[in-house]
């Protein structure tokens, strides 16, 4: 251990001794006349051919960034509850979210249950089921200071719902035969796929809370059920014999940061002092 | 800007349309009858043409009910009997001509037709049977008989 010590620390003060004679050292003096004359004769060196080196020379860019803050917006469609004023026999309840992903590139998220329930002389109906859907929204919006969090945006969205509905009695009559015919069709399970683009916009009402609209048109993909028995509701869809539906969402969100995102605004900046050049030239 | 309204008011338009309640309406026939209509063969096949035949009586044999009492009649719509996978009908198509009978064997299918109308009694034809007293031929078009409202055979008759 001490010969290590020692030999660690004799070469630690060799190199300090170095160093300082190094910077002891001084430039020798010149003899005599120190003057500086012009020579008659080309005295320099052959001169050899230079590489490039004008990137080097010049001086290094600064990148310009930009910080602000990302989270979840998670929010709940109140529209749904509007809904059900208009068609009774739907309960629908969705919640919305979205994720900042790049500068106007959001993820966006909704899960939601709807449960159906319709009863007349002729039939009777149940039905339940769940739905999600995934996608990305584009934010269009010019934005005057970067940590803005309002949006206009348009979106499109991949569709998915899980539906189990039954018709626990029907009664179909037939009056030239003079017969009434009840019947019942059992529990039934379906999937229905689908493909939404959107368009919307949410703002910033109060510090973190945000109120946004959106309509919708949902174009079905595929769908499972029976050809004798559409589903009156596809959860997250919308009517079961329809092909293709339009929306209008309400949504109150609320902010949660979560974390921050850092944005190189170079190539921007270059662009707009670009721009602004041309413009310049031009006048 | 001139077309905000305009973008406006179809927007809501199409909203309360997405929103109408579907069990208050039926849009759709709940009839699921079977139809059909006659055809005048003349030149062997080469030409031909519908007919109207002057007094056509037609009713289900087993029901007291008549479909049709002596009117002329270029087609006609028959009821399938909900409870049988069979059924039977009289058809004289004038006061003159030997009867015939059509007999009928399909498959019944319990559908939904819309949230408005309910369910109905659809029906897949198998098979059709008659007798060629004033008939000469028959052609079954479409043997689903749905809401549809189609002509699913054709009776030929040559005269």
């Amino acid at each position: 251990m001490i010969r290590t010590f020692l030999y660690t620390l004799s070469i630690s003060l060799a190199g300090l001794l170095t160093q300082a004679a190094q910077a002891q050292v001084k430039p020798a003096p010149a003899a005599g006349d120190t003057s500086i004359k012009r020579t008659t004769t080309d005295t320099s060196a052959p001169r050899k051919p230079v590489k490039a080196t004008g990137e080097v020379l010049q001086p290094a860019k600064k990148d310009s960034f930009y910080i602000t803050g990302g989270g979840l917006r998670l929010g709940l469609d109140i529209s749904r509850f509007a809904i059900h004023a208009f068609q009774p026999y739907r309960t629908d309840i969705a919640i919305q979210g979205d994720v900042r992903l790049g500068r106007k590139i959001y993820a966006a998220a909704e899960v939601g249950f709807n449960r159906t329930s319709h009863s007349d002389s002729s039939y009777t109906y149940k039905g339940s089921g769940v739905y999600t859907t995934l996608g990305f929204d584009y934010d269009f919006l010019k934005k005057k200071d970067p940590n803005e969090k309002n949006m206009v945006y348009l979106g499109v969205r991949y569709g998915f719902a899980r539906n189990s509905y039954e018709a626990p009695n029907y009664l179909i009559k037939d009056g030239y035969w003079g017969v009434e015919t009840p019947g019942s069709f059992p529990k039934t399970n379906m999937v229905a796929h689908w493909i939404e683009f959107t368009f919307g916009m949410r703002v910033e009402a109060l510090p973190n809370f945000f109120l946004g609209w959106a309509v919708r048109e949902k174009v079905l993909l595929s769908k499972n059920s029976p050809e004798s028995f559409d589903p009156l509701v596809i959860p997250g869809f919308g009517s079961g014999s329809k092909s293709s539906q339009f929306d209008l969402t309400y949504t109150v969100s609320y902010y949660i940061p979560l974390y921050k995102l850092k944005f190189n605004e170079t190539k921007r900046m270059e662009k707009l002092k670009r721009k602004e050049e041309k413009k310049k030239l031009r006048q | 800007m001139k077309y905000i309204s305009g973008i406006i008011a179809i927007l809501l338009l199409s909203v309360f349309a997405a929103c109408e309640d579907e069990t208050k309406t039926c849009d759709s026939t709940l009839l699921s009858d079977l139809g059909m209509n006659f055809k005048k063969d003349t030149l062997q096949g080469f030409l031909v043409k519908d007919t109207i035949w002057p007094k056509v009586t037609l009713y289900a044999i087993g029901n007291d009910s008549v479909l049709i009492n002596r009117q002329p009649r270029s087609s006609a719509f028959m009821p399938l009997d909900p409870l049988h996978d069979t059924c039977r009908f009289y058809l004289q198509l004038d006061s003159i001509a030997i009867p015939d009978t059509l007999t009928f064997r399909y498959k019944r299918v319990p559908s939904f037709v819309s949230p408005g109308c309910g369910f109905a009694t659809f029906f897949s034809l198998d098979t059709v049977i008659t007798t060629y007293n004033t008939i000469d031929s028959i052609h079954i078009n479409n043997r689903e008989v749905n809401s549809s409202n189609d002509t699913h055979i054709s009776l030929y008759f040559i005269y």
